[in-house]
């Protein structure tokens, strides 16, 4: 193997396992803070790739399109915390995760209620080469979610807000005994959390120029695997995790090809933590 | 009183029923079972493969029916499912009583339908489905497209005609991609093409990028690529990106207006293998094309060709056999020669249900499809 098909490869998985890190970040916030698997966040990124698609089917505009399928996906994921997820805390934790994958079902179908099963185009980025071998599409993925975790880093690392949201991670009936305001802090990571997860729809859509109804259903399961892997409520080890598992799949896809699913990369690796690093690739901060 | 009341209300609903369908004798519509992934990864080649059977049956209803009976059409979901599959072909025989099924689904799906058609000595016509075994003894099992191995076949051959060498294969990971695959290699074995690389990918992969960045490598003269327009679409756009300039060679699973959409400028250049030759003189075709076009508001694709054409050629058989017992139907299917259908000319039907037919090559110019050229050569196209 050469240095420029593994570079080509490396910057290949950092695309695809920003988009990775993307969506498994919002489902891991969640987790901490809730102690809830929340299948339907991708149904939120379906909904925010729609959101933007529209926008830009209707206006042609680059900023409305990310704006208006950000806010789409953030209205949905606060709509869903407050209608959903809030009655049922309290509850064990397997009657939110039965109606969170029914209502991931349900978010899909309506999609493809209101929009036709199709995939529909959506050409904002189009696949031009950079500088070999960038290409525009990996550019915008991968500059937009370092930006975007600068941004998360401030608001959770530097603000009273992200304080908060450590201390409810940490010991729910505590920070609510010191007078944290526990809806409203999870009101808004909820809202973090769609909005990330509506860009990454976004970003995916346009990266290969698809969006259809059933777009969540690979990040439903894979998120899930590098929530595992990154160390169940541990914010940043997800984000670790989802890039790295964006460059092994494309390693291994290159040089395995069908002797071994890609798909299967992301549970090998989750097994193998499960068995031997429990508590996931980075020890996790927020558990101790 | 009541009596006559409800006698009355029964006269009355036979007389408008009678007036319902006017222009048809008294006897009951003949029921056309369908099955057609409607819902799921294939809904768009579902909704092709119904609206053409559709239009065969207005155009077939409108010339006086099937043996001066109405075609009514039982259309099911199988969402490219083989288990579905099964289960809506039991209810379509058993339930529904229908005369035959026109299988409108996918390789897959179609496998797992037709023998169960065949034990129970219902016709079954595959509409586009590729895999030979959908045929292959079973009596009772028909296909109207162009079989998975002989457009392999003809996908080879056009590499040698366009006097290329070095092709490297991809393939989808189904029974579509292994028949398409299979009839490849054997071909160019045979006109001394060199496979210096073959890989195959899941149905649904979007991320072409690590299998084309190792495919570049070494530097083929030529990609033969089989797959679905969802898949084909982000792989020609990514081998593009990548800077690979080598002709792409797909087959019938590109053809769908969705692919040059997805694909975008992309697809300018790209040949595939099928059988719907938008610029064929045939009024069959420009017809159908027309009506296509009209009823959806999109071009037809060759999905929609073909279940066009697989009911128009089972009303032919009924029409000749004069009845509708299935071993009569049978034997004028495999008695039918010559014939100009949709989906290309027709020699004829062989033992196995299949169709030695003519294929097309067509090219993606300027956002559509046109003719590249055909293949009419009998030893390459026989099965």
């Amino acid at each position: 193997m050469d240095w420029s098909t593994l570079a080509a490869l490396t910057v290949d998985g950092l695309a695809v396992g920003s988009i990775y890190a993307l969506t498994a970040f919002g489902l891991t916030l969640v987790y901490g803070l809730l102690r809830v698997l929340h299948v339907a966040h991708a149904g939120v990124y379906a909904v925010g790739a729609y959101g933007g698609w529209l926008a830009y089917t209707l206006t042609g505009n680059l900023g409305g399109t990310i704006v208006v399928g950000t806010l789409l996906a953030v209205i949905v994921g606060v709509f869903l915390e407050w209608w959903f997820y809030r009655p049922l805390q309290g509850k064990p934790p397997l009657v939110p995760l039965i109606g969170s994958i029914g209502l991931f079902v349900a978010v899909g179908d309506l999609l493809r209620i209101l929009f036709g099963p199709y995939q529909q185009s959506f050409p904002v980025l189009p696949p031009r080469p950079i500088l070999s071998p960038l290409t525009l599409p990996q550019v915008a993925v991968v500059g937009s979610t370092v930006l975007l975790f600068l941004l998360v880093y401030v608001v959770t690392n530097r603000t009273a807000l992200g304080l908060s949201w450590k201390a409810i991670a940490q010991d729910l009936e505590m920070a609510a005994a010191v007078g944290i305001p526990l809806p409203r802090y999870t009101r808004m990571a909820f809202a973090l959390a769609s909005g990330l997860a509506g860009v990454a729809g976004i970003l995916v859509g346009a990266y290969y120029n698809q969006i259809y109804p059933s777009m969540g259903s690979v990040p439903a399961y894979k998120a899930l695997a590098v929530v595992v892997l990154g160390g169940l409520g541990n914010p940043w080890g997800t984000v670790v995790a989802g890039v790295l598992l964006g460059v092994i799949e494309s390693i291994a896809t290159a040089f395995l090809g069908n002797q071994f699913p890609p798909e299967g990369v992301a549970f090998l690796a989750m097994i193998l933590v499960l068995l031997f690093r429990p508590q996931g690739l980075l020890a996790s901060r927020i558990q101790g | 009183m009541r009596k006559v009341l409800a006698l009355f209300t029964l006269v009355l609903a036979l007389a408008l029923g009678s007036l319902g369908t006017a222009g048809f004798s008294q006897m009951p519509p003949i029921k056309v079972g369908v099955l057609a992934p409607l819902s799921g990864f294939a809904a768009a080649d579902g909704k092709s493969v119904l609206t053409g059977i559709q239009i065969a049956a207005e155009e077939i209803n409108a010339k006086g029916g099937i043996l001066g009976r109405r075609v009514e059409l039982v259309t099911y979901d199988d969402q490219a499912d083989p288990k579905q599959a099964v289960s809506f072909t039991r209810r379509l025989i058993e339930l529904e009583r229908v005369a035959f099924i026109i299988g409108g689904s996918y390789s897959g799906a179609s496998l797992a339908a037709s023998p169960v058609a065949n034990e129970a000595g219902v016709l079954f016509m595959a509409a586009y489905a590729v895999h030979p075994d959908i045929t292959r003894a079973k009596p009772f099992a028909f296909r109207m497209g162009l079989l998975g191995p002989v457009q392999g076949r003809v996908g080879a051959q056009l590499v040698k005609d366009l006097k290329l060498k070095r092709v490297a294969i991809l393939t989808i990971q189904n029974d579509f991609g292994r028949a398409l695959e299979a009839g490849f290699r054997e071909h160019a074995k045979k006109v001394g093409l060199e496979v210096v690389f073959a890989e195959a990918y899941p149905p649904g992969n979007q991320n072409f990028t690590p299998l084309l960045t190792r495919l570049r490598g070494v530097a083929p003269d030529a990609i033969y690529a089989s797959g679905y327009y969802a898949e084909a679409a982000n792989l020609v756009r990514q081998a593009r990106a990548l800077g690979l300039r080598v002709p792409i060679i797909g087959q019938e699973g590109y053809d769908s207006p969705k692919f040059i959409e997805l694909a975008g400028p992309a697809a300018e250049g790209v040949l595939l293998t099928t059988t719907l030759d938008r610029d064929s003189r045939n009024p069959e075709v420009q017809g159908f094309l027309k009506k296509y076009r009209e009823r959806a508001g999109i071009p037809a694709d060759m999905v929609a060709a073909s279940g066009f054409s697989a009911l128009k050629v089972m009303a032919l058989s009924v029409e000749k056999a004069n009845r509708l017992d299935s071993e009569a139907v049978r034997w004028a299917l495999r008695s039918l020669t010559n014939l100009e259908s949709a989906v290309g000319h027709i020699y004829y039907f062989t033992e196995d249900g299949d169709p030695v037919k003519t294929a097309t090559v067509q090219v993606v110019r300027n956002g559509e499809f046109r003719r590249f050229r055909n293949y009419t050569d009998l030893s390459l196209l026989k099965p």
